[in-house]
C-alpha cells in the first residue's frame, strides 16, 4: 500500500475523475428515483386502472344472446303441445379455421377468394373483407373470420363437395327465427334482423342483438327479445378458453299468444293468392281478430335470415310489388257500396228529422238526374250498378240489391250532415289502434276540408257520391271491418287486438292477458238495427251476395258487398272489390264472426271479394259447427257489375 | 488479506446472485401453468452457472492484462461482428429480426455482447494512455470511431437497439476519462437536436391529421378528408411538393386541391400547435439563425486569435454549436424522409393509446401489466399479462422481464428488484474509485457505464419513458450471451477490486 505521488496534473486529474464518479454515482441514484416514483405512479396511483386495463386485455366478457320469445296461436295449450307460429332454430355460419394457415394474412386472402369464387359469391359481397389489413387486424385481436353467414343448402353441400374447402372451415350454428306459416302470416308477425344505427344509438340494443323489424316482432319487441346475460372468460395468449363465469343467464324472452287461428289465417292467405288484397276475421263481441291477411306478402323467413344476398334479392322483390304494405291497416279505399248500411243507419236513427219511414220507397230506372241550381251548368246524371233498374223498393231492398238511385236520394234527402257525423261518429276517420305498427286513419271529408282543399263549396253532387261511399271519403279495411262489428254488436265496437296472452316462458305463468275493451258505443235504436241486420240478411241470402255465400256448407251470412271505383291515371277505370258480412246470422253475438275482404281490382264485390270471404266462413265454421235454421234459398240475384258512375274522385285510391 | 471469499466482493455477489434467480424465478413461473414447457428458465439457470464460472475466471485474471490485449480482444470482436454478417456463418433464429448469432456447436453466441465488452477494455486503455492529451480535439473524437465500427457492424445486423446502446457507454467514459466537457456538451446538443427535434416535429404532424381530416369534412371536402385519411402522415410530404406513392402510383392532386390543402393545413398548424413547433418548422427562419449564431461565433473566435482572450470560449462554442445545430436541423427537415413507423416507433412511448400497433402496442400492454401489479403484486405463477407461450405483453422473457416481475410481485418486489440491479453499477462505482490505478478506474467506470445504461434504458422501455428499442435487463432477462457477458463484467470488476491492494 505505498503511497502514491501525484504531480499536480496528475493530482487534477485525479480529482475531477473523481469528481465526475460522484455526478455519475448521483445519476444511478436519480434514476433509481424516477423509476420508484414510476412504479408508484404505475402501481399504487393507477394500480386500479391500471388493473383493469391488463382485465380487459387477459379476460373477455362475453354475451350470452337470449332467445326471442315463441308465437302461438289461439289454440295454444301449453308450450310442449303447441306447435307455434314463429320458434327459434339455428343455421349454420361458416367460420375459417386460421391456426391451419399459421395465421399467414396473404394465404388466407388467396384461401377466401377461392372460397367465394367456389360459391360463386360476386365480388361486391365480400370485397370489404378482404382487405390484408383487415384480416391481419382480426388475427391480431384473435376475432374469428366469417366467412358466411345463414348457408343455404346448396352452399353446405358444395362446400363439403370440396375438400380443399371443407378442410379450412368450421360450420357454427347460430340463432335463427323460423315463422311456420312464412308469408301467410308475415304482415302479423313481421321479421326481424341486425338493429341499424338508431336502434343501438337510442334503444340501447347492442350490434348483434336481433330486433323486430316490423309486425308484432316490432311492436312486442321489448317483451319477445329477452335479456341476454353474459360470461366473462379468461383465454390464455394461445387464445383458448381457461376459464369460464357465466355472471348472468340469459332470459328468454316471452311468448306471445295469438288471437290468430292458424287455420282461418291460411284459409284467407290462400283465398288471397291471386288477388292484392286483404282479409280481415274477427270476432265482433270480443275484438279479437282471427286472421288478418294481406296480399302480396313476403317470407319473414329469408328476411330474417342470414343470407344477404338472398335477403338482398327478396327485399327488393318485395319493395317493387309493395309487398311490405299490410292493406288492411295501412291503406285506405273508398267503400263503396259497403258505405251505403251507414247511410241507411244515418236516416233510420234521424228518422224523425227528415220524415223517414223503412217502409219508404224510391224508384230505381237506373239513373238519377241531379238538377242544377244554375241554368249554365247542365243537369247531372248518376247511374245504378244496374242497368235496367230495380224498380221500387224500401230500405230492405235496397240493401238486397244494393240500389245506388235508392240511396241517392235517400242522401239528398238526408244531407252530407248526417251521413257524415255518423262516419265519425263510428271511427271511419281514427285509427282502430290494432296492436300492429304503422297503421293509418282513414279519410272522412267535411265541408270545411272541401273549401280548404279545393276552394269550392260542399255540392250537392258531392253529397250524392258520398251517400254510395265514393267521393272524397276513404277508409281503411279495418275501420270499415269495425262499422259492420258495432251492427253485429248492436253499437259496442271492442278494440281490435292480436296478442291475447303474454307468457312466461319458463313457468308458462301468464304475464298480460289483453282483456277485451269497449272502444266505442254509439246508441242505435233497435229498430234500425233490426231493418239493417235484415238488409244485409237479404244481401247473403237471396241479394248481391247470394250467388257466392248463400251455400248449404255454410251458415246463414250477413253482410254487404262493394264495388269501388277507382280511376287511375293512364290506366283503365277499374274496380275494387269489398265484401264485408257476419256469420251466423242467428246465432248469439259470442259466437259470430265477422269477416271483411278487400280485393284491389276485383271486378265486384261478390264476384272478387265474396269466393274469399267464403273460404274464410268456410274455415271459421267447419260443417257442423253451426246449425242452419233456414233454408238454403235457391233463388239468388245477378253479381253487382261494375258501371261507370258520372264522376269519381281522381285520387279515390289513396294508399300509404 | 484475510480469506479468498473475502475478495471476491461479497455484496457484489450478493447481488449479482439474487438478480439472477429472480430472472429464472420469473421465467419459471411464466411457464408453470404451461402444459409442455420450453424450458427457459432452467436453460437460464444452465447459462447463470457458465456466467459465474466466467466471472470467477475473470476475477482470477489480472484486469491489467486486459489492457495490454485491449487492441487484440477488440480486433477479434470485430472479426466476430463480420463474420456474424456472412450468411452461412451468422445464424438467425426465427426468420424475421437481426443475423446476431454465430453458432458454436449447440450453443449460438449474440457477437454484439462481446464487442460491448471488447469495446468498453479499449475505450478505458484508449483513454488512460491519452489522459493528458484528452482536451485535443483529435483525441476526443478517436473513442467515437473505435465505438463507430462495431456500432455500424451491428447496425447492419440489423439490430439498432444494441446499437444506440454504445452511444451513453461512450459518453459516460469519455465524461469519465476527463473530457472536455464544452466538446461533450458540443456533442451531446448536436445529437440531441439533430435527433429529437425532427422527432418532435414529425411526432406534431402525425397528431395533426386528425384535426385536419375534420377542419376537411367540417368544410364539406369529404374527397380530400379521405384522401388525407389514407395517405396518413405522407400528406405533409405531398404539400412539400414531393411525390407521394399511394397505392403504387404517385398521387396527383390538381392545383386548386393542392392549394386549397395547404390552406387547410396552415389553419390547422395555426389552431392547434404551439410557438415551438411553428419555430422549427419554419426552414428560412432557422437557417438564418443558424448563420447568424455561427458568424457571431466566428467573430469570437477571430477576436480570440487576436487579442489571446481564452476566456471566449465558453461562448463561441456553444453559439458556433447552436449554429451548426439549427442548420443540421434544416438539413434533416429538408434531406431526411422519416418513414412514419419509424416515427411511431421512436415517439409511441409518449402517448401509447394513440398508436394502436406495433411500438405502440407493447407499451399499451406492459404498462398495465406492471400497475396491475398493484403493492403485492398478483404472486408468482399469476402474471396473466406475461406468462404463456404467446403472452399479451411481447418479450415478456427478454426485453420486457422487467413488467412480468413488477405483475407479480407489485410494487414491493420492483422497488426490490431494482434496488438490488442498481446496486450494481454503484457498487462497481465504489470499486472504480478505490482502484490504485487510472486503468482499473475506467475499466470499472466503462463496464459501470455499459451495465447501467442497459438497466436503465430497459427498465426505462419497460415503464414507458423511453422510446421502444431492442435491450435486455441484465442479469434477469432470458438469453446466454448478454448473461454471461454481463458476470463476466462483473468478474472484471471484482478482479479490479482484488487488486486494489496489489502492486
Amino acid at each position: 500500500m505505498g503511497k502514491r505521488i501525484y504531480s499536480s496534473l496528475e493530482y487534477k486529474i485525479d480529482t475531477s475523475f473523481k469528481y465526475r464518479l460522484y455526478f455519475f454515482s448521483g445519476l444511478i441514484f436519480l434514476s433509481f428515483i424516477i423509476f420508484v416514483a414510476q412504479l408508484v405512479n404505475l402501481q399504487i396511483i393507477h394500480g386500479s386502472e391500471n388493473a383493469l386495463k391488463a382485465e380487459q386485455f387477459v379476460r373477455r366478457s362475453e354475451s350470452l344472446p337470449a332467445a326471442r320469445g315463441q308465437i302461438y296461436d289461439r289454440n295454444f295449450r301449453t308450450p310442449e303441445k303447441s306447435i307455434p307460429l314463429v320458434s327459434n332454430s339455428s343455421s349454420l355460419d361458416i367460420i375459417l379455421n386460421t391456426s391451419l394457415f399459421k395465421n399467414d394474412a396473404k394465404k388466407i386472402q388467396e384461401f377466401m377468394i377461392l372460397f367465394y369464387r367456389s360459391l360463386g359469391i360476386t365480388k361486391a359481397y365480400y370485397e370489404s373483407e378482404l382487405s390484408e389489413e383487415k384480416i391481419k387486424k382480426k388475427l391480431r385481436s384473435k376475432s374469428q373470420i366469417l366467412l358466411l353467414q345463414g348457408v343455404s343448402k346448396k352452399q353446405h353441400e358444395r362446400i363439403i363437395s370440396f375438400d380443399n374447402l371443407s378442410r379450412y372451415v368450421m360450420f357454427i350454428p347460430t340463432p335463427k327465427r323460423i315463422y311456420h306459416m312464412g308469408p301467410a302470416l308475415a304482415h302479423i308477425t313481421g321479421y326481424v334482423g341486425l338493429p341499424d344505427i338508431n336502434d343501438v344509438k337510442n334503444r340501447e340494443i347492442k350490434l348483434y342483438q336481433l330486433v323486430g323489424k316490423s309486425g308484432l316482432e316490432i311492436q312486442y319487441d321489448q317483451y319477445l327479445r329477452g335479456v341476454d346475460g353474459f360470461r366473462i372468460q379468461k383465454r390464455n395468449s394461445e387464445g383458448n378458453i381457461e376459464e369460464e363465469r357465466i355472471v348472468e343467464h340469459a332470459r328468454m324472452g316471452n311468448n306471445l299468444i295469438l288471437t290468430i287461428d292458424q287455420k282461418i289465417q291460411y284459409a284467407a292467405y290462400s283465398a288471397l293468392k291471386n288477388f292484392r288484397g286483404t282479409a280481415i276475421a274477427l270476432k265482433p263481441a270480443t275484438g279479437e281478430i282471427l286472421a288478418l291477411a294481406s296480399n302480396p306478402s313476403f317470407d319473414p323467413n329469408i328476411l330474417s335470415g342470414k343470407n344477404k344476398q338472398e335477403r338482398r334479392e327478396h327485399y327488393a322483390r318485395i319493395m317493387k310489388n309493395r309487398g311490405f304494405l299490410n292493406l288492411a291497416i295501412q291503406s285506405k279505399f273508398p267503400p263503396a257500396s259497403t258505405f251505403k248500411t251507414l247511410v241507411g243507419l244515418a236516416a233510420l236513427e234521424s228518422e224523425h228529422k227528415i220524415n223517414f219511414q223503412p217502409s219508404q220507397t224510391f224508384f230505381c230506372n237506373s239513373r238519377f238526374i241531379l238538377k242544377s241550381s244554375l241554368a249554365s251548368v247542365p243537369d247531372q246524371e248518376f247511374l245504378c250498378w244496374d242497368k235496367k233498374g230495380h224498380g221500387n223498393n224500401d230500405l230492405i231492398h235496397a240493401l238486397e240489391k244494393s240500389c245506388s238511385v235508392y240511396f241517392y236520394n235517400l242522401g239528398q234527402k238526408l244531407g252530407a250532415d248526417a251521413i257524415l257525423y255518423y262516419a265519425k261518429l263510428f271511427g271511419l276517420d281514427k285509427r282502430s289502434n290494432i296492436d300492429l305498427p304503422g297503421e293509418v286513419e282513414g279519410f272522412v271529408p267535411s265541408k270545411e276540408w272541401k273549401k280548404r282543399a279545393y276552394g269550392t263549396k260542399w255540392f250537392e253532387g258531392d253529397t250524392i257520391n258520398l251517400s254510395i261511399g265514393q267521393g272524397f271519403i276513404s277508409v281503411t279495411p279495418i275501420g270499415m271491418a269495425l262499422f259492420y262489428a258495432a251492427l253485429a254488436n248492436n253499437g259496442k265496437v271492442y278494440q281490435p287486438y292480436i296478442v291475447s296472452e303474454m307468457r312466461n316462458p319458463l313457468d308458462n305463468s301468464i304475464l298480460y292477458k289483453t282483456q277485451p275493451r269497449v272502444i266505442r258505443d254509439v246508441p242505435i235504436k233497435v229498430s234500425t238495427l233490426e231493418v239493417l241486420k235484415a238488409g244485409l240478411r237479404a244481401v247473403g241470402k237471396t241479394g248481391t251476395a247470394s250467388r257466392v255465400l248463400n251455400q248449404p256448407d255454410l251458415p246463414e251470412i250477413a253482410g254487404k258487398t262493394g264495388t269501388a271505383q277507382t280511376r287511375r291515371r293512364g290506366k283503365s277505370s277499374s274496380n275494387h272489390a269489398w265484401f264485408i258480412g257476419y256469420a251466423p246470422y242467428n246465432a248469439p253475438v259470442e259466437q259470430q264472426v265477422l269477416v271483411a275482404v278487400f280485393v284491389e281490382h276485383g271486378v265486384g264485390g261478390s264476384v272478387g271479394a265474396g269466393p274469399v270471404a267464403r273460404e274464410i266462413f268456410k274455415a271459421a265454421f267447419p260443417v257442423g259447427t253451426f246449425v242452419r235454421t233456414d233454408k238454403p234459398e235457391t233463388v239468388r240475384m245477378d253479381e253487382e257489375l261494375p258501371q261507370s258512375y258520372e264522376e269519381t274522385s281522381e285520387d279515390s285510391e289513396e294508399e300509404e | 488479506m484475510n480469506g479468498k471469499i473475502e475478495k471476491l466482493d461479497i455484496p457484489l455477489l450478493f447481488c449479482v446472485v439474487v438478480a439472477v434467480t429472480c430472472g429464472v424465478v420469473t421465467l419459471y413461473t411464466q411457464e408453470m401453468n404451461l402444459s409442455e414447457s420450453t424450458g427457459k428458465w432452467y436453460k437460464q439457470a444452465f447459462y447463470a452457472l457458465i456466467g459465474f464460472v466466467a466471472l470467477f475466471a475473470a476475477s482470477r485474471v489480472n484486469y491489467q492484462l486486459l489492457g495490454s490485449y485491449a487492441l487484440v480482444i477488440y480486433i477479434v470482436s470485430i472479426i466476430l461482428l463480420i463474420l456474424t454478417l456472412i450468411k452461412g456463418i451468422g445464424y438467425l433464429p426465427t426468420e424475421r429480426g437481426a443475423r446476431s448469432w454465430i453458432k458454436l456447436g449447440p450453443f449460438s453466441l449474440q457477437t454484439s455482447e462481446f464487442a460491448k465488452l471488447a469495446t468498453v477494455i479499449l475505450l478505458g486503455q484508449y483513454l488512460v494512455l491519452k489522459e493528458r492529451e484528452i482536451k485535443s480535439l483529435t483525441v476526443f473524437f478517436v473513442p467515437f470511431i473505435i465505438v463507430l465500427i462495431p456500432m455500424g457492424l451491428i447496425a447492419i445486423q440489423p439490430d439498432f437497439g444494441t446499437a444506440v446502446s454504445f452511444l451513453p457507454i461512450l459518453f459516460a467514459m469519455l465524461f469519465l476519462g476527463g473530457a472536455d466537457l464544452m466538446h461533450l456538451g458540443s456533442v451531446l446538443l448536436l445529437g440531441a437536436f439533430t435527433l429529437c427535434i425532427p422527432m418532435y416535429v414529425e411526432y406534431t404532424k402525425l397528431t395533426l391529421i386528425q384535426p385536419l381530416v375534420e377542419l376537411l369534412l367540417k368544410n364539406n371536402r369529404s374527397d380530400l378528408s379521405s384522401l388525407v385519411n389514407q395517405i396518413g402522415g405522407k400528406v405533409w410530404l405531398l404539400l412539400k411538393g414531393k411525390t407521394v406513392i399511394y397505392r403504387d402510383v404517385p398521387l396527383e392532386l390538381s392545383k386548386k386541391n393542392f392549394y386549397y390543402l395547404q390552406e387547410m393545413a396552415d389553419q390547422v398548424i395555426e389552431e392547434n400547435t404551439n410557438f415551438f413547433f411553428r419555430f422549427f418548422i419554419n426552414d428560412n427562419l432557422l437557417l438564418w439563425l443558424g448563420i447568424t449564431f455561427l458568424l457571431v461565433s466566428l467573430i469570437l473566435l477571430i477576436i480570440r486569435f487576436a487579442r489571446g482572450a481564452v476566456g471566449f470560449r465558453k461562448y463561441y462554442i456553444p453559439i458556433g454549436m447552436l449554429g451548426i445545430c439549427l442548420l443540421a436541423v434544416v438539413v434533416i427537415n429538408k434531406t431526411v424522409p422519416f418513414r412514419e413507423n419509424q416515427v411511431i416507433r421512436l415517439t409511441a412511448f409518449i402517448n401509447p393509446d394513440q398508436f394502436k400497433q406495433g411500438a405502440g402496442y407493447q407499451l399499451r400492454a406492459s404498462k398495465p401489466a406492471i400497475g396491475s401489479g398493484k403493492f403485492f403484486g398478483k404472486g408468482l405463477g399469476n402474471g396473466e399479462m406475461t406468462e404463456g407461450k404467446i403472452p399479451y405483453v411481447p418479450e415478456s422473457s427478454t426485453d420486457f422481464i422487467f413488467a412480468s416481475w413488477a405483475e407479480q410481485t407489485g410494487f414491493l418486489g420492483s422497488v426490490f428488484l431494482l434496488f438490488i440491479l442498481l446496486s450494481i453499477p454503484l457498487r462497481g462505482l465504489q470499486v472504480s474509485f478505490e482502484s490504485k490505478d487510472r486503468f482499473g478506474s475506467l475499466l470499472a467506470a466503462g463496464i459501470v457505464a455499459l451495465i447501467f445504461f442497459h438497466m436503465f434504458i430497459n427498465i426505462g422501455i419497460v415503464m414507458g419513458l423511453l422510446p421502444v428499442t431492442g435491450l435486455p435487463l441484465s442479469f434477469v432477462s432470458y438469453g446466454g450471451s448478454h448473461l454471461v457477458m454481463s458476470m463476466t463484467a462483473v468478474g472484471i470488476i471484482i478482479s479490479i477490486k482484488i487488486r486494489k491492494y496489489a502492486n
